[in-house]
């Protein structure tokens, strides 16, 4: 697929803070990108940087091609989504969704054509007469981003669309969001700090951290093989070993719901890669329980994520785990977490 | 979340209800009454304001004021909004230093401008022969020097509401394509369109009710405040007086209720953007900069050579320097009347402080009695939609009754201190409760759930934590007390007469450089006190107190 948007060698400082160092991205046509991360990354300075709104101390920005690193935001015709939305309070919902479609470009019945459709496929006709003041988190939301679909966009920019809504709007808004960026085709660059939320709509996430890319690829690969210790943390929940018996001590991952946990019969601990360990504590998740476990060797404590099951697990019985190979996670020149 | 009841505190707001009540309804009321009977004392109805209509000399006067009034407003409400844009939508050069300047002619009374005109654009001025300018006296003259006293009024609410536009929205249009101009028309022009409108009420209130600036320079243009004046200390007809005061007072209370209208009908404007300095643009920039430099350098020249010819013997024909007319020897007062003003301006702001501060901290933060909370809040208001000149007015005819028990307290300085703070009380109360309203409302819940009273969270959390607005208080009060000039030439006695009077005396007289040298003295207190605010307020903001956290042994 052909690249739409792609950013080089991408610099940002603010005094002597780097924000951003040599970074490069690319978000090919029609791909939903997200950038994960957490608070003081510099994610929204990226997004920053790549709607106009800050230019960056040195690299370029591409889009369809053309290099637009010195183009206002006004120039670039990016739709963006503000994490707060900035609905105009002065206008209708249609005026708001009417306000990027410029005379020159739309004639008046297209314009108005164009809206109807956008409200139709978000889903707020019924709202068109109404003032932002007047809606809901979700339904402003919608209104966002039918006013940034409008204008037809070469990119739409998404900056933390969904965090100021409450949990239940999110996941059902996060879903339509995806469905309506399929359909339009529309390449989409969405910002957040919310895993759930970036492994539910990426196509492919970006990692970043301090100002550089940790990591990126599919949600997949970014849980099943985090490339650091950062990745590990950040995405989901990993032990971290350092064990003479496991990889020869080198620091190895392997997540909580990973840990096979079975009853001390001698043909379970006849398996590859099993220990003898006793249960420290059970800990009620709801689905699951949670269990800290204390290894032979008196140090190793391990968590593992099991079925809920009363009888089976019980605090200070002891439990055979297994640490299958094929789970494994290697980190490459990393030591601390 | 609302406050819960808090029963005694009601008893603290019991004090300044009863003093604005005193202070703002009870004159007003005999003002009324006093307009419909004759200098006997018999009621009339309401022949005072048919003859007043009915005299030609005396009904222009009222379309002079009005038409003035709507010149003036207009001419500082768009060059206000312009110079409040550019401190906020662009980068000013020098921004401090012209931001200070703006403010500084609120140091001054407003008698101060026509004496620096005189000095500048008069017969003998600096620019008359190089300006063509000419004759300032009448029109002309009242008009511009009522938009220089006016606009930093004007400016400062408009700075503030032109802070208040949410940046994202610029952000999201730009986003969207839309130019500057439309970005303007569409966000900010909306968004601050009822700030418009207030400052231009505001101007109007200020133009048809100042008495400095025509009193000097009205020559025969006739003006209510000149009128009123005429009436009550030339002719001593008090009837016609008091019948002026009120058709003073209907525009302004017109203009009062329209404002009150304004605030209170639109709160879908109230903005939450938080204020972010604009990138830097070279052309906007650089245009913005020679806009504001250019305006700021108007009432700065006149102030400047107002305190210049305070140090020369006889504009423009002595030039030679002196500090002569800092003896004040034409005036039975001599320098008298300026430790007259700091006494009063410094007891209005302590009191001013401590009964604003006191009253809206119970109006606002706890659950005090609903309706007298709201009737509080009203009459706090209400206080600014009468203007000096007829507050004044209205003190003599109230207070200066041998069947008033309050007479004998008629013309001493706690008088005019009290007049002060009736005259300046809405703005105190306004900080005050913006301040407090400000802080987190579950700090005295905290406290109480610690065991520890409401009183003693005011004095240690609320109170030190909201000083610096305390301050801002203070210095209000003190900065008004010694510029004030309209209500007090009605309500002093020789032996208090205040800086600001004395200066008005002197101009009628002829005696500028007196005046000026007055004036001077005037700024100079007032920036003193304003070095003192922050020096104070930027101490306060040290952590203090601390407690030594080392375990002793």
């Amino acid at each position: 697929m052909t690249v739409q948007l792609e950013l080089r060698n991408i610099a940002k400082s603010y005094g002597d803070n780097q924000v951003l160092a040599d970074l490069d991205l690319r978000c090919r046509k029609g791909e939903f990108l997200v950038i994960l991360g957490p608070s003081g990354c510099g994610k929204t300075t990226l997004l920053s940087i790549i709607s106009g709104i800050l230019s960056p101390d040195s690299g370029r920005v591409f889009s369809g091609g053309r290099d637009i690193t010195s183009l206002p935001p006004e120039k670039r015709n990016f739709g963006m989504v503000f994490q707060s939305y900035a609905l105009f309070p002065n206008l209708r919902v249609v005026d708001n969704i009417l306000y990027g479609l410029k005379r020159s470009q739309w004639s008046k019945t297209a314009a108005l054509d164009r809206a109807l459709e956008l409200m139709e496929l978000t889903g707020i006709s019924p709202l068109a007469d109404r003032y932002p003041a007047t809606l809901s988190g979700g339904q402003q939301q919608r209104v966002a981003l039918a006013r940034a679909l409008a204008p037809k966009p070469e990119v739409l920019l998404l900056d933390e669309p969904l965090s100021s809504l409450d949990a239940k709007v999110r996941s059902s808004l996060a879903l339509q969001l995806r469905e309506l960026q399929r359909r339009t085709g529309v390449a989409a660059v969405m910002v957040t700090h919310d895993q759930g939320e970036a492994f539910s709509m990426a196509d492919r996430i970006v990692l970043l951290n301090k100002g550089r890319v940790e990591q990126e690829g599919t949600p997949e690969q970014l849980y099943g093989k985090p490339a650091s210790l950062f990745a590990a943390d950040f995405v989901g929940r990993m032990n971290i070993l350092s064990v003479s018996s496991i990889n020869d001590g080198i620091l190895t991952g392997i997540r909580y719901e990973d840990v096979q946990v079975s009853a001390p019969t001698e043909m379970t601990l006849g398996k590859p890669h099993t220990w003898v360990a006793r249960i420290e504590r059970v800990a009620f998740m709801g689905q699951f329980c949670r269990l800290e476990l204390l290894l032979n060797d008196f140090s190793t404590r391990i968590f593992a994520d099991v079925l809920f099951d009363k009888d089976k697990y019980k605090e200070q019985s002891l439990v055979a785990i297994s640490l299958p190979r094929d789970r494994w996670c290697h980190f490459s020149g990393e030591t601390d977490a | 979340m609302r406050p819960r009841p808090g029963g005694k505190a009601t008893l603290v707001l019991l004090l300044p209800l009863a003093a604005l009540l005193l202070g703002v309804l009870y004159p007003a009321a005999i003002l009324l009454g006093r307009s419909m009977t004759d200098n006997m004392g018999s009621a009339i109805g309401l022949a005072n304001f048919s003859a007043y209509f009915r005299t030609p000399g005396l009904a222009t006067s009222l379309y002079h004021t009005l038409g003035v009034g709507v010149i003036v407003a207009a001419a500082v409400a768009v060059l206000a909004y312009a110079l409040a844009y550019a401190f906020t939508h662009a980068l000013v050069v020098g921004d401090r230093a012209c931001r200070y300047l703006v403010v500084l002619p609120l140091s001054v009374p407003s008698v101060f401008f026509p004496i620096g005109m005189i000095y500048i654009f008069g017969r003998h001025g600096i620019l008359s022969g190089v300006l063509g300018v000419g004759n300032i006296y009448g029109w002309s003259g009242i008009v511009f020097g009522e938009i220089v006293f006016i606009m930093p009024h004007a400016t400062l609410l408009l700075v503030t509401a032109l802070c208040g536009v949410d940046r994202r929205l610029y952000l999201a249009a730009q986003t969207l394509g839309a130019s500057p101009w439309r970005r303007f028309r569409t966000i900010t022009l909306p968004q601050t369109r009822n700030a418009l409108l207030r400052a231009f009420l505001v101007a109007f209130i200020l133009a048809i009710t100042d008495f400095g600036v025509p009193k000097v320079l009205g020559g025969d243009y006739s003006m209510l405040s000149t009128e009123l004046y005429t009436q009550i200390i030339g002719l001593q007809d008090l009837g016609m007086g008091s019948a002026i005061g009120v058709i003073m007072l209907v525009p302004s209370l017109m203009a009062f209720a329209l404002d009150l209208w304004l605030v209170s009908s639109h709160p879908g404007q109230a903005q939450t953007g938080r204020y972010e300095k604009p990138v830097s643009a070279g052309a906007r920039d650089l245009t913005f900069s020679l806009f504001a430099w250019g305006i700021v350098t108007v009432p700065t020249a006149i102030i400047l050579a107002a305190v210049g010819g305070s140090f020369v013997a006889f504009w423009p024909y002595d030039l030679a320097p002196t500090l002569a007319n800092y003896r004040f020897e034409n005036s039975v007062y001599n320098i008298q009347p300026f430790f007259n003003s700091l006494e009063m301006s410094a007891a209005a702001a302590v009191a001013g402080m401590a009964i604003t501060f006191a009253g809206a901290y119970v109006a606002v933060r706890t659950g005090a009695n609903r309706l007298l909370s709201l009737l509080y809040r009203g009459m706090a208001f209400l206080s600014v939609g009468i203007p000096g000149t007829v507050l004044g007015l209205a003190f003599v005819f109230a207070f200066n009754r041998p069947e008033n028990v309050l007479q004998l307290f008629y013309g001493s300085r706690a008088f005019l201190v009290f007049y002060c703070l009736i005259h300046f009380y809405a703005m105190g109360h306004l900080i005050s409760a913006a301040g407090l309203a400000s802080l987190d409302f579950r700090y005295e819940d905290a406290g109480k759930t610690l065991g520890v009273g409401r009183l003693s969270t005011f004095f240690r959390v609320i109170l030190p934590l909201r000083f610096p607005v305390a301050l801002e208080v203070a210095f209000y009060f003190f900065i008004n007390a010694m510029t004030t000039v309209s209500g007090m030439v009605f309500i002093f006695s020789p032996d208090n007469a205040p800086a600001s009077v004395a200066m008005l005396h002197f101009t009628d007289t002829g005696n500028y450089g007196e005046a000026a040298a007055m004036g001077a003295l005037i700024l100079a207190a007032t920036l003193v006190a304003r070095v003192a605010q922050e020096v104070l307020a930027r101490r306060l903001r040290r952590p203090a107190n601390r407690v030594n956290l080392r375990y002793r042994q």
